[in-house]
């Protein structure tokens, strides 16, 4: 027998199956039955990760939603790679578990891998072959491969399948990584910094490419130090730091909850403390005439400060998420 | 059956193959040219018994035996070294292969597929007895074909088959090897490993042979296991064969197992 669920928008009574979309008969209230949720497409929990005496990555939990980028960030030596290794059963946990689409990723890792796409943060390929020769024995390993896609990847990021490997430049091999990430067609990626060493052109190639993984369905997990990048691409962020991750947000949240920057020009110098401690504040510096706050929420209280001066210019931003970035890591860039 | 890193690591292999295929097929082609004139020279032998008993069992099991007589020759001069020459191919060749890779970082090119760690170490390990078989393969062609000029005095099929003695001491060497390799994360302590077990067991064989108080330590080494299995006097033995397998064996497991459970750093 089926269930019967009550319309959150008018409260009428109606059967429906659990999960389902449906459209309200009473109010036209569209929405679908409260049900299990769909299960994220990556679930870490509780991951630890020991190299001798070192503690690479403690007590990472992070889900990752089936259909979405998620942008894994962090300065060097952070843990980034070292998740990323577990995700793909190269490296054992040493607590906690990893899975991915349901299975093991380290005791289920070669079923796994049927549905993984995976570029190297330090991409090495068999250098004696030609890159046609390398993605045939891909192609055997992997059972099938669809030529038409292959040959549609080739022409798209625009490589030679006739060259030797070991002539390609470090962009061009970065492609080749990308292709036999992509040509079968994965419903998860796993990309470490897939658009190291490729020019600005290549980069929002693959930038659509995401784009269009996405609206496929495909979930993409991407570690980047291209923080532009990850704003351009990404639905949600994980930051992690000395192995412990600090925040996961998305993009829009981030920015939205990060401050805002406001540099005055007046026509005289101004005095620090008028400003440092005004509401909403987080910093404040004079250099001569200029000002620069930066200030969370409401401006108001900024504004009416700063109309005790003679304002010859104004400037108003959003934070970048770079800025973001280093507030949180409280330095310089990773 | 996908066998593609069997394929795969055979390409690899195949210019160790060209090399000590051609370099031991001459070296044997150069021992069968000595020998016609070594034959016609009976002073050989009285120099030989006038050595001293200790020197003369590193050539001769027990002690006693001609240069003049073609198979105390060749496998004094030649089969005796085999194992130990293709051993020192094996230990590079084992280590570049599971180890190479994961230096090479292209493990993780590799291990992203949709292959166990256990497939893809035994078709590398596969590809590696294939070339191992291959290599006696062309040595004992070697042999025959350069003994066409005089009378062996064996027959023409134990000379193609003498070589392939080696094999089970191979199939052995590689299983220790490779175990060494699937625990280690570095190529230099794989050769290392591999050199001093291939050199430090030959010179306890010698030893044990020079001294009758350390006879029993040859059982100790796999040498003892290729020489008493020698075959070209008296034919295959399969008990010795059989030490070889079950080392294999083991060694191929626990290579599997340490693998699998294997942190691929790079």
């Amino acid at each position: 027998m089926s269930p019967t669920f009550r319309c959150p928008s008018c409260g009428q009574q109606r059967l429906g199956t659990s999960g389902l979309p449906l459209v309200c008969a009473s109010c036209g209230f569209a929405g679908t039955t409260p049900g299990p949720a769909p299960r994220p497409a990556i679930e870490i929990r509780e991951f630890s990760k020991r190299y001798g005496t070192s503690m690479a990555v403690e007590a990472l939990s992070l889900d990752v939603r089936a259909g979405e980028i998620f942008g894994f960030l962090g300065p060097n030596g952070a843990g980034k790679t070292t998740t990323i290794r577990c995700l793909l059963g190269f490296l054992r946990p040493t607590r906690g578990s990893l899975h991915v689409l349901g299975l093991d990723a380290w005791s289920q890792a070669a079923i796994l891998h049927h549905r993984i796409g995976y570029v190297p943060g330090e991409l090495a390929l068999y250098d004696d072959l030609t890159v046609e020769q390398l993605l045939r024995f891909i192609a055997r390993i992997r059972g099938r491969i669809d030529e038409a896609e292959r040959a549609r990847l080739e022409a798209r990021l625009k490589i030679d399948p006739t060259r030797r490997v070991r002539t390609l430049s470090k962009g061009n091999k970065q492609k080749v990584g990308l292709l036999q990430a992509f040509v079968h067609e994965p419903p998860v990626l796993i990309l470490d910094e897939p658009t190291a060493g490729l020019d600005p052109l290549m980069q929002e190639e693959v930038h659509e490419m995401l784009r269009e993984a996405r609206a496929q369905g495909r979930t993409v997990f991407l570690s980047s130090h291209g923080l532009r990048e990850v704003e351009e691409v990404c639905d949600r962020i994980g930051m992690i730091r000395d192995g412990r991750l600090l925040t996961v947000e998305s993009v829009d949240e981030l920015k939205r909850k990060a401050p805002r920057l406001f540099e005055f020009e007046f026509e005289d110098e101004p005095r620090i403390e008028e400003f440092r401690h005004l509401a909403g504040v987080t910093d404040a510096a004079v250099q001569g005439r200029t000002l620069r706050v930066h200030i969370r929420g409401d401006a108001d209280a900024l504004v009416k400060a700063a109309a005790a001066h003679r304002v010859k210019r104004v400037d108003a931003r959003d934070v970048d998420l770079e800025e973001v970035f280093f507030r949180h890591y409280g330095g310089g860039p990773p | 059956m996908n066998v593609a890193v069997f394929r795969k690591t055979l390409w690899d292999l195949r210019w160790g193959l060209v090399g000590w295929g051609v370099g031991l097929a001459i070296y044997a082609a150069l021992m069968n040219g000595l020998f016609p004139s070594l034959k016609a020279n009976p002073a050989l032998d009285a120099y030989v018994e006038s050595l001293p008993e200790e020197i003369s069992r590193i050539f001769f099991e027990g002690g006693g035996g001609s240069f003049t007589d073609y198979g105390t020759f060749i496998r004094a001069e030649f089969l005796a070294f085999l194992p130990l020459l293709l051993s020192i191919w094996i230990v590079g060749a084992a280590a570049r292969i599971v180890v190479g890779e994961e230096e090479g970082k292209t493990v993780d090119l590799l291990l992203a597929q949709p292959v166990s760690r256990a497939s893809a170490l035994l078709q590398k390990m596969a590809a590696l007895l294939a070339v191992a078989v291959a290599v006696p393969a062309v040595v004992g062609v070697a042999l025959v074909l350069s003994s066409a000029t005089f009378d062996p005095g064996v027959p023409r099929w134990r000379l193609l088959s003498a070589p392939f003695y080696a094999i089970p001491f191979l199939v052995a060497m590689e299983g220790v090897v490779v175990a060494v390799a699937a625990w280690a994360h570095r190529r230099g302590p794989v050769i290392f490993a591999g050199a001093v077990l291939a050199i430090g067991w030959y010179l306890l064989f010698i030893t044990a042979r020079l001294q009758d108080s350390l006879e029993s330590l040859r059982w100790a080494t796999l040498y003892a296991y290729y020489d008493g299995n020698n075959g070209f006097h008296e034919g295959p033995d399969p008990a010795y064969w059989l030490v070889s397998v079950i080392l294999a064996a083991g060694t191929t497991w626990l290579a599997v197992v340490l693998y699998r459970r294997k942190d691929l750093l790079t």
